[in-house]
């Protein structure tokens, strides 16, 4: 097993080690969802009839969709680099036969991705429950399409968390800019509103930047979704180029003026 | 026998912005000042394989910062640098698997995991082959006596436990050097001495070359053949630990508790005893070990006398450097 993988497999294993942990981070989603189905479900009674070909159990499993694909998110390797840039511990692993960023990614996609089976695990019968099953557009090539576009997704979300954070090396404290992305992400993403329903500007602007690039998969039951998953599925890979060569350059130019004065 | 680490003419400085209470919020904002700071100041040496090498200095000396270019973490600002042949900063990665770092307040154990995840960790970091890696832990789970508490999690070991960890993780790829920054801070005066005797049996045994910051003299008098003393970025003493002790470390601190209204009888001190406080119920003196043993001194006067306590200090790292300057300037 190789050290990155090996990594990997650590922070499951930690996550394990604190099972209590992984349990409340397994509520927090169905919570989450219970709230937004009451919501839409009282919108869509409200107005009476779909919007942009959206229906109640479009909406809600879009929105549960959101907030599963977060925990596979790179929110975490923000704070991660963040904390030990200003800690102090960033400088212990650069003398480490690793690549320090590498590390990290695999670090953190281990500590997410047990969240994403526990939640997961929990939510999906709830939505079940109380949408009667999946929506009608399901099919099996859809969810296909999705799980590729998750996995960009992740990806993209990994490049542009990692690139806000390496600005810490410099100015000691890169939390304005994790402000700015997450919020970001949060309304281009989708997370309180499917992206069908917001005006037709927001969804351009949306499926271009690497704000709305992250939650992609969202769209899954949209009525448009199999034609447009492949020009998406492009745009993730264009974020996903030009993030890597960003993160190469920053951070080599990063190590080299990374200035701890230790005494 | 050839060098493990040569240094020329190395200077690191370090830019920092700072604030000018003239010029407001946007004056600083749109044109900040910056100083600049030397913290290494061309300094050159070398260290020869299997030497064990003390590298002290009061805070803000620059001993930290020199480790961190020879350990690949910072780059210098001029002159040249070589461990084990490697240059570390253009070869970082092959430099790191032969060396092995312990920084003393900060740990790279996996913090919530027990000891053995992190040994295993160390195993597939530094690329080691299964067998090589069982012979290893055994020996170092051995040496520094962690056997029972390898299945414990980091954040529940004492600070000596977690030093032993640090250090025997840090020898698992049995690196040929070790950079060790402060490895004693902070540990009672048991866990020091333990700590200490693992060390010299690793530079005797391993014949590992040892790279020792520290502000303890008392690591440097039991650890260290050779010790370098740098000031403000500069060095100012490079020779052997016996003529440091036997010039500069001679002078030991002695704090006793007696018994209330007890007090040391002043006309039996033998010569080489300064006597700085002597009060009912305490007594404080310094001893010169040059003319009398600090065991003799203990015989001598405190015959008799009910001890309550008793500490022995080595002088202040400031002072040796004072005395130094001193003898320089003479």
């Amino acid at each position: 097993m190789s050290k990155y993988l090996y990594a990997y497999f650590l922070s499951v294993k930690e996550a394990l080690y604190y099972p209590k942990k992984l349990q409340t981070s397994a509520i927090i989603v169905p919570f989450r969802i219970l709230m937004m189905l009451v919501i839409y479900t009282y919108a869509f009674h409200y107005i009476g009839r779909s919007v942009n070909g959206i229906d109640v159990a479009i909406a809600v499993w879009s929105i549960a969709i959101y907030h599963l694909l977060l925990y596979m998110q790179f929110r975490g390797v923000f704070r991660t680099i963040d904390e030990e840039v200003r800690k102090g511990t960033f400088e212990l692993q650069l003398n480490k036969p690793y690549h320090y960023l590498a590390y990290k990614f695999w670090e953190q996609f281990g500590k997410g991705l047990l969240n994403f089976v526990m939640s997961a695990v929990v939510a999906v019968p709830i939505l079940l429950l109380f949408t009667h099953g999946f929506p009608s557009t399901t099919s099996t090539p859809r969810f296909l399409y999705a799980l590729i576009l998750a996995a960009g997704g992740t990806m993209v979300s990994a490049g542009l968390y990692i690139l806000i954070a390496l600005p810490s090396l410099w100015i000691n404290d890169a939390r304005p800019f994790f402000w700015v992305v997450d919020k970001a992400i949060l309304i281009f993403g989708g997370a309180y509103i499917p992206l069908a329903l917001l005006p037709s500007s927001f969804q351009t602007f949306a499926s271009l930047t690497p704000f709305g690039a992250p939650m992609f998969a969202t769209q899954m039951f949209n009525p448009g979704f199999l034609s447009s998953w492949p020009m998406l599925l492009i745009v993730q890979l264009f974020w996903v180029a030009v993030f890597f060569v960003l993160i190469r350059i920053v951070f080599s130019k990063a190590q080299k003026r990374l200035s701890i004065n230790g005494g | 026998m050839e060098n493990a680490v040569e240094v020329r003419h190395l200077t690191k400085a370090f830019t920092f912005p700072v604030k000018d209470p003239d010029k407001g919020f946007l004056g600083n904002l749109f044109s900040p000042q910056s100083r600049s700071i030397t913290a290494v100041d061309d300094i050159s040496f070398s260290v020869q394989e299997g030497e064990s090498l003390a590298f002290i200095g009061p805070n803000g000396a620059g001993k930290s910062t020199t480790i961190k270019i020879l350990t690949g973490i910072l780059w210098p600002t001029s002159g040249n640098v070589s461990v084990l042949g490697f240059d570390p900063q253009e070869q970082r990665k092959e430099l790191a698997l032969n060396i092995g770092t312990v920084f003393g307040q900060r740990s790279q154990l996996i913090f919530n995991l027990p000891i053995s995840d992190s040994f295993d960790l160390f195993a597939r970091v530094y690329e080691i082959e299964k067998s090589r890696y069982a012979a290893q832990r055994g020996k170092l789970v051995t040496l520094f006596d962690l056997g029972e508490i390898l299945d414990q999690p980091v954040r529940k070991l004492s600070l000596g436990q977690r030093m032993k960890a640090e250090i025997a993780v840090a020898l698992l790829h049995e690196p040929p050097i070790v950079f060790l920054d402060e490895p004693t801070i902070g540990l009672d005066i048991v866990a020091k001495r333990r700590l200490r005797e693992n060390l010299k049996a690793i530079n005797k045994e391993l014949k590992t070359t040892i790279f020792l910051t520290s502000h303890d003299a008392g690591d440097i008098e039991t650890l260290c053949k050779r010790t370098i003393i740098i000031n403000h970025g500069k060095m100012i003493f490079d020779d052997k630990t016996t003529n440091l002790k036997r010039r500069y470390l001679n002078k030991k601190i002695v704090r006793i508790a007696l018994e209330e209204k007890d007090m040391l009888d002043v006309k039996r001190m033998p010569p080489g005893i300064e006597i700085l406080k002597n009060k009912g119920g305490g007594a404080k003196f310094v001893v010169d070990t040059s003319v009398i043993p600090i065991d003799e001194v203990l015989k001598e006067i405190i015959h008799g006398k009910d001890i309550q306590d008793i500490t022995i200090e080595d002088p202040p790292l400031e002072e040796v450097i004072g005395k130094i300057y001193e003898a320089k300037t003479r």
